[in-house]
């Protein structure tokens, strides 16, 4: 080759490499520009007022940097999938009212299986580059239902246990000691009962340590011989409902009513996917500070939250880009914060330059916070099936 | 046909508008109950095209009863139901039996306003927050059982027998009977009929049970049977107070249809026409004794002899339970003004260990635009639904006169469906019928939606004193002024004001209370009062739900007290009308 085509092709490949990042930033670019003036519905549960003002701020943020109005209409993802779906029965394939759900595991399953979900878009967003996909394998993951960039990821939740330090001396360690506690204090532990979400995710706890995370909950669980796995969890659990809240015959409808026992002192233990929760509950005066909070020894089930566009959605280019500002910096630090919200943030600290970790310097951690490494022992969810073959097998035994 | 009755057949202006009524308001009606109707019918027989099924089948009917805690569920919805209505209408009527007409009735009767306006999501929360093991009355006897130091391991709230729902509902209905009753009571002539048994030598409760009660039956059947239905197919006061392994049944059609499982939504649909059946099966049982109720009644009162009872044990039971009844009341109203601020409260202190205004301000910042949809959405639903039942029982009226055999109820009872069905089943296939003409997600079709749940309540409220108004207070209007227009707003108006404005106030809160239909039909574009309450009850913090649920009670409150007392203050120099 000649000296001269090589350098040709030298600058050309250069210039390729310069100018794909700029094509790149101009589709931005050209986004940012077609989202100026849109109002993008964000549907997303309002029953904490901490997170319904962190929303607000976003809101205001996007507002005022990309001239984005974000109205947040304050119901679950359960109402999104229902109202998207009506308006496939209908027919209305585009314009539909929902722009943006806060949404994750069987809801997305749902609806990605579906065929509800706009499609792949996460990978034109800026800021999901950010975004520690290597170290939080869940943000690929979504209840292992793999993500396919059809949601951004929003934040991190693991499973803890909150407990009133003044009636939990020693907090258990694993399900034996819990059952030891229960047995010791008839009536100050209780859980969810599935198919609410933190019920479900308290027996898959207990399932895979008691079944000393068999490969088979990995799997689908057609391929798994589900009474054999699932035996050691049943055992447990009937020997712990006795000495449950209520004798186990009855159970609360989630963990919000759980925070209001463990504030009652009806209870002594319960349950938060976020590791914060007792922090910011006792600086919001609704949980006294004797609460602490504890995880087992062998790491309890963690997962992401995400955020993610409906195949009809009228305002799909204002809902990216405000998607992408809440995996920003900026945003992801204040969501970190246990003051404002206390939500673990999706981002990689390696990926971020100098001012954007500046951010994340020096967030509060709070009193009853357990530190980086005590969390860093997270348990993989079971295979999505899993789920409703565990509610369908639990109500059948206690659901009567 | 009798001479002076041609004057009522002159053509006027207003017929075409009074014949049109019963047409136009079912028109209202008939349209969503059909489309909700086979939006529920169809998926429960296998057809929901949105979700791949497109196979008609029974096979949603076999997973439902097939599915865990489906029996006991249904078995917990109907004597939760059942029980409560009863015991409503059986406290209504020891209640009047003891105390009406008194001076003590008088004084519950102006009470009755606040009663009514308690959103019931609220409270259940407040009854709660009274009787679980944690709550005040525990705390109260804790102060001197020092076995109380933590609260009991008793279920005393959301028992698996559904009790505590059974009095959340019981305390919630009775309140409603008892208004419905005053609005009809005037016409029955109650002290005249007492007096007159008395003279017949028998009692009180004579002249109750087998004179007034039947006819008074009669008036509020239809409010009575709402209340069945009601209690049978609520979802709200049943998550919040009744038992949830398993839960009643129409929290279970509820969890169906948002189960993130799409496929259950057939089962849904099946649960909620079970709901419907349940309903129609209960209301038809009741409708058909009757007869045999009414042939009871004749024997006793023919028979006539009987000597009275001489203990009048009704009076001190009626106190009691009058007692109790407001107690209860101003025990929840207490517990969440308490709450509201608060800023930590903890087992066994009586009272907050500290106060503050921060819950009421953080939701004051954000109140302004749910409180001005929610007024408006009010405001103009019961205004709709009063022109259209007035218009519609005047045509009645005119129906009389003209004796056709033309039987309008037969049509009003279509009216009435939408109280029948579950909200949560009917309402998906209107909001689909409702995209499907693009008209979805505005102001007007919300507005229709709740008037589909607003006129029933008016109707049922304003229907039975309408109807007993007696006309010939009309003839002599009539023959005075010899104008229709005329002697209807100067002579019936003023009379039936009161009726009309507690029709008006029914309508106004419930409008206000509407949450399904604001977030299916609204396509969650329209925040209230109450979808704003909804989603902060959904959390856990006991002082926002408390602001939430006092500023949702505010307006209803505001209306009922503007019902009782306006009818005083008009006609303070006409005390016949009062």
């Amino acid at each position: 080759m000649k000296p001269v085509t090589r350098a040709a092709i030298a600058t050309l490949v250069n210039l390729t490499l310069i100018a794909l990042p700029t094509a790149h930033a101009d589709a931005w670019q050209d986004k940012l520009d077609q989202a100026k003036g849109q109002t993008v519905y964000f549907h997303a549960w309002g029953g904490d007022e901490n997170i319904n003002d962190y929303i607000q701020w976003a809101a205001d943020r996007v507002k005022a940097e990309y001239d984005i109005d974000v109205k947040h209409v304050k119901s679950g993802a359960a109402t999104a999938v229902s109202q998207v779906l009506a308006e496939k029965s209908a027919g209305k394939d585009n314009g539909g009212a929902v722009d943006l759900i806060w949404i994750n595991g069987e809801n997305f399953a749902s609806m990605k299986k579906g065929g509800l979900l706009y499609g792949a878009f996460t990978q034109d967003l800026p800021n999901y580059a950010l975004v520690d996909t290597e170290n939080k394998p869940t943000t690929l993951y979504d209840f292992t239902v793999p993500v396919d960039h059809l949601e951004a990821p929003w934040g991190m939740a693991q499973l803890v246990f909150m407990y009133d330090s003044e009636l939990v001396s020693q907090p258990p360690s694993n399900a034996a000691e819990l059952l030891a506690f229960a047995q010791a204090n008839p009536g100050r532990f209780t859980y969810p009962a599935p198919p609410a979400f933190h019920g479900t995710t308290f027996v898959k706890q207990m399932l895979i340590e008691l079944s000393e995370q068999n490969a088979a909950l990995y799997a689908p669980v057609t391929m798994a011989d589900f009474d054999s796995v699932t035996a050691p969890l049943w055992e447990y659990l009937d020997q712990l409902h006795p000495v449950m809240w209520r004798q186990g015959k009855t159970f609360t409808d989630g963990a919000p009513r759980m925070k209001q026992l463990l504030n009652d002192g009806e209870i002594a233990i319960s349950l938060s996917f976020n590791p914060f929760e007792a922090s910011s509950a006792i600086a919001n005066d609704e949980l006294p500070n004797s609460i602490r909070t504890y995880i087992h020894d062998n790491g309890t089930i963690g997962n992401s939250h995400f955020v993610a566009i409906p195949y009809n959605a009228s305002q799909p280019v204002a809902a990216m880009v405000f998607a992408d500002f809440l995996m920003s910096a900026e945003a992801q630090a204040r969501k970190a914060n246990p003051t404002i919200w206390g939500d673990p943030t999706v981002l990689s600290m390696d990926k971020l330059d100098a001012s954007q970790k500046a951010q994340f310097d020096n967030l509060p951690q709070g009193i009853a916070t357990l530190s980086n490494q005590e969390l860093a022992k997270v348990l993989q969810e079971p295979h999505a099936s899993w789920v409703a073959a565990l509610e369908a097998a639990w109500l059948e035994r206690y659901g009567n | 046909m009798k001479p002076y009755l041609t004057f009522f057949l002159k053509p006027q202006l207003s017929k075409v508008g009074l014949s049109t009524s019963p047409w136009l308001t079912s028109a209202i009606f008939l349209l969503p109950v059909a489309v909700g109707l086979l939006g529920t019918w169809l998926p429960a027989f296998g057809w929901l095209p949105a979700i791949d099924a497109r196979a008609f089948s029974i096979q949603a009917w076999s997973l439902m009863t097939d599915y865990p805690g489906f029996w006991t569920a249904l078995k917990t919805t109907l004597t939760t139901g059942l029980v409560a209505s009863f015991l409503a209408i059986l406290i209504t009527l020891l209640l009047l039996i003891g105390l009406y007409p008194s001076k003590l009735f008088k004084t519950i009767e102006r009470n009755l306003a606040p009663l009514l306006s308690v959103p019931h999501a609220a409270f259940a929360i407040g009854l709660g927050l009274l009787i679980m093991p944690s709550g005040w009355l525990v705390r109260l006897l804790a102060q001197g059982f020092d076995q109380l130091a933590s609260p009991p391991n008793i279920a005393t709230f959301q028992d698996p027998m559904g009790l505590s729902l059974i009095l959340a509902l019981t305390l919630k209905e009775i309140p409603f009977l008892l208004f419905m009753s005053l609005a009809v009571l005037p016409s029955l002539k109650v002290s005249q009929t007492i007096t007159l048994t008395h003279s017949l030598g028998h009692s009180r409760r004579y002249a109750w049970v087998w004179l007034i009660f039947p006819q008074l039956y009669k008036q509020i059947k239809l409010p009575f049977f709402a209340i069945i239905a009601y209690s049978l197919t609520v979802v709200d006061i049943a998550m919040i107070a009744g038992p949830t392994t398993p839960p009643t049944l129409a929290v279970m059609v509820n969890h169906w249809f948002y189960d993130p499982n799409l496929e259950l939504r057939t089962l849904g649909a099946a649960g909620a026409t079970s709901l419907l059946a349940i309903n129609i099966l209960v209301l038809g049982l009741l409708h058909l004794l009757e007869k045999p109720a009414a042939l009871l009644r004749c024997h006793v009162v023919n028979q006539g002899s009987k000597k009275a009872h001489r203990i009048f044990w009704e009076k001190p039971i009626a106190l009691v339970s009058a007692l109790l009844l407001f107690s209860f009341y101003i025990g929840a109203t207490l517990q969440m003004l308490s709450w509201s601020f608060a800023s930590r409260w903890r087992y066994p202190h009586l009272w907050p260990d500290g106060f503050s205004t921060k819950a009421w301000s953080r939701i004051f910042n954000r109140i302004d635009e749910p409180f001005y949809t929610t007024f408006q959405l009010a405001l103009a639903s019961a205004t709709l639904a009063l022109v259209l039942c007035i218009l519609m029982l005047e045509n009645e009226v005119r129906l009389r006169h003209k004796k056709r055999s033309i039987n309008t109820d037969n049509i009003q009872l279509l009216i009435y469906l939408p109280l029948l069905i579950p909200q949560i089943a009917f309402l998906f296939g209107f909001q689909v019928f409702l995209i499907q003409l693009g008209i979805d997600a505005n102001f007007y079709a919300l507005l229709w939606s709740h008037c589909i749940f607003v006129i029933p309540y008016v109707f049922l409220t304003l229907s039975g004193p309408y109807r007993r108004y007696d006309q010939r207070y009309q003839l002599q209007a009539l023959s005075l002024s010899a104008s229709h227009l005329k002697s209807f707003w100067l002579i019936k108006l003023p009379i039936l004001l009161r009726p009309i404005l507690y029709a008006f106030a029914t309508g106004f809160s419930v409008s206000i209370a509407q949450y399904l239909p604001t977030l299916f039909i609204g396509a969650g574009k329209f925040s209230t009062l109450t979808t704003e309450a909804v989603a902060i009850t959904s959390g856990s913090d006991r002082r926002l739900i408390a602001v939430m649920a006092l500023w949702q009670q505010a307006l209803p409150l505001l209306i009922f007290l503007f019902a009782t007392l306006a009818p005083a203050l008009l006609f303070r120099k006409r005390k016949a009308l009062l």
